[in-house]
């Protein structure tokens, strides 16, 4: 029995393996959390040994992104090194969200979090200047995606225009499973994030052996739900040790430590 | 600490449509054997090209016969249209076939959950006290309740809950004391076991996976990283399935 699955089985927490969530949450949202505070989030890690989480605010899929930036702030400042923060953007006016990804980058946000179910296509002008910002500091990008083609077409747009962004497609292979590995085959900036609530059967032996453990993160979508199930995915999938690794933490500390990010200053 | 696992929502034998086979036994067996669950509540899965319910139990019993940690979970149904056996003599045979639960299809099979349909069925289920697995999708929340409602000692599980459910399911386990919920695909509800551990306690909750639709590792981390004492993870684990399949009326 593997190593970090032996862990899991007993409930211990991923010793001795660096476990980084890429794809987390802060916030209410229509789906409800019995206990959706930070402190309650980070006893959770403990327990799974999860070093860090990158979270969004769940307002990325609202209006109002600048209040929830503000809310991952004070987490980030309140725990600093164990939450870091995603920018999340309204684009109705480009300048606006030029000042706040600005902003944010002076506060320490290590990346960016676009959600499409405000209505605006990844592509909309009003995304240009952040993403500008996110490509000259080498950021990971966070999309949400579901297998869509128009989400498709502006993973092509986006991806060698800004090729110091690392974009990361949420979700992937959650539909149209052979376009999420052809995307990550042919753009050396695409990753891919297989985050879901539902994971297919085999879906992680499946990318590992067409893309490669180098292109694949790991996360949670907590507080979405809960970040309980989700090392189990890799850690009992059938791949390597090494590739669980690169995977649970090992891609997504290299994607950080080579982006350009300030310093938090803890509150 | 490990905890022995038996799995309530998992099975094997059917066809998804255009897959080339069916998933055998061994594959379900190989899954448990990698995962550490020692015993598994096998359903014919996928079910959509499981058309006929006296073909997929017989397939199903035999390819149980030679595995003591697979109890099969076969499907009855309401003999309304005069096709099936009588509903007490289809729950003879599935006992002594060694069921250790029953399945219902409602609308796969294309029947009512209204009494002056279903009720011969139910109440010889409630006699026998044989557990009613209820996937979602084949009925709903209300569906389950009603049940709960009009048989009152029959155990009722669900299976299929998801990670939205929660502002349904803690009510819908506290209003009744029969309703049992499978942890498996995909009630992964942020909080959501210790939730239902500190209302209803953990005697309501089962574990389950949701194989083959999914792999089993996910759910096995969820229990096993759930933040409740160790008594409880065993009764989730398995002590509670054992516990309802002991209390069928052999």
């Amino acid at each position: 029995m593997s190593a970090l699955w032996e862990r899991v089985r007993r409930g211990q927490p991923l010793a001795d393996c660096a476990v980084i969530d890429l794809h987390g949450h802060l916030g209410r949202c229509a789906v409800p959390a019995a206990d959706p505070s930070v402190e309650t989030h980070l006893r959770t890690m403990d327990r799974i040994g999860v070093d860090c989480a990158v979270v969004s605010h769940t307002h990325c899929m609202s209006w109002d992104s600048a209040e929830g930036n503000e809310e991952v702030l004070a987490a980030m400042r309140a725990f600093p090194g164990r939450l870091l923060g995603y920018v999340t953007l309204w684009p109705g006016d480009a300048e606006a969200a030029r000042r706040e990804m600005e902003l944010r980058m002076r506060q320490g946000f290590i990346g960016v979090k676009l959600h499409n179910a405000n209505g605006f296509r990844y592509t909309d002008p009003g995304y240009a200047p952040a993403l500008a910002i996110a490509n000259e500091r080498r950021l990971p990008v966070l999309l949400h995606t579901w297998g869509d083609a128009p989400t498709f077409a502006d993973v092509r747009a986006l991806a060698p225009r800004y090729p110091d962004a690392a974009f990361l497609l949420g979700h992937a292979g959650v539909l149209a499973e052979d376009t999420y590995i052809a995307l990550a085959r042919e753009f050396p900036n695409v990753y891919l994030d297989p985050t879901m609530s539902r994971t297919p059967r085999g879906l992680w032996e499946r990318l590992v052996e067409a893309v490669g453990a180098d292109k694949l993160t790991w996360g949670s979508d907590a507080l979405f739900y809960s970040m309980t199930p989700h090392p189990g995915k890799v850690a009992g999938a059938k791949i390597s040790e090494e590739a669980k690794r690169m995977i649970l933490g090992g891609n997504a500390r290299r994607l950080v430590d080579r982006a350009h990010i300030e310093t938090v200053a803890a509150s | 600490m490990t905890i022995a696992l038996f799995d309530v929502q998992c099975g094997f034998g059917g066809a998804a449509p255009g897959s080339r086979e069916p998933l055998s036994a061994a594959a379900l067996l190989a899954e448990m054997d990698g995962a550490g669950v020692e015993r598994a509540l096998a359903r014919a899965v996928p079910a959509a090209l499981e058309i006929d319910i006296s073909w997929s139990n017989r397939h199903l019993f035999a390819a149980c016969a030679g595995h003591p940690r697979l109890v099969p979970c076969p499907i009855v149904a309401p003999n309304s249209a005069r096709d099936l056996a009588p509903e007490h003599l289809q729950l003879s045979e599935v006992i002594s076939q060694g069921a250790g639960a029953v399945s219902i299809r409602p609308r796969q099979d294309t029947w009512s959950l209204a009494p002056w349909c279903c009720d011969r069925l139910f109440t010889a289920m409630q006699t026998r006290r044989l557990p009613v697995l209820c996937q979602l999708g084949e009925l709903s929340y209300d569906d389950v309740a009603a049940l709960a409602e009009r048989y009152p000692t029959l155990p009722l599980v669900i299976i299929g809950a998801d990670y939205r459910s929660q502002r349904i399911l803690l009510p819908l386990l506290e209003a009744f004391a029969t309703i049992y919920l499978s942890i498996g695909s995909n009630y992964i509800v942020q909080g959501g076991i210790e939730q239902c551990v500190e209302t209803v306690g953990a005697r309501r909750l089962l574990f389950g996976t949701g194989f083959p639709e999914v792999d089993m590792p996910a759910h096995i981390a969820q229990l096993m990283y759930a933040d409740i004492a160790d008594d409880e993870k065993r009764l989730i684990g398995a002590g509670n399935l054992d516990r309802l399949l002991q209390g069928v009326q052999r």
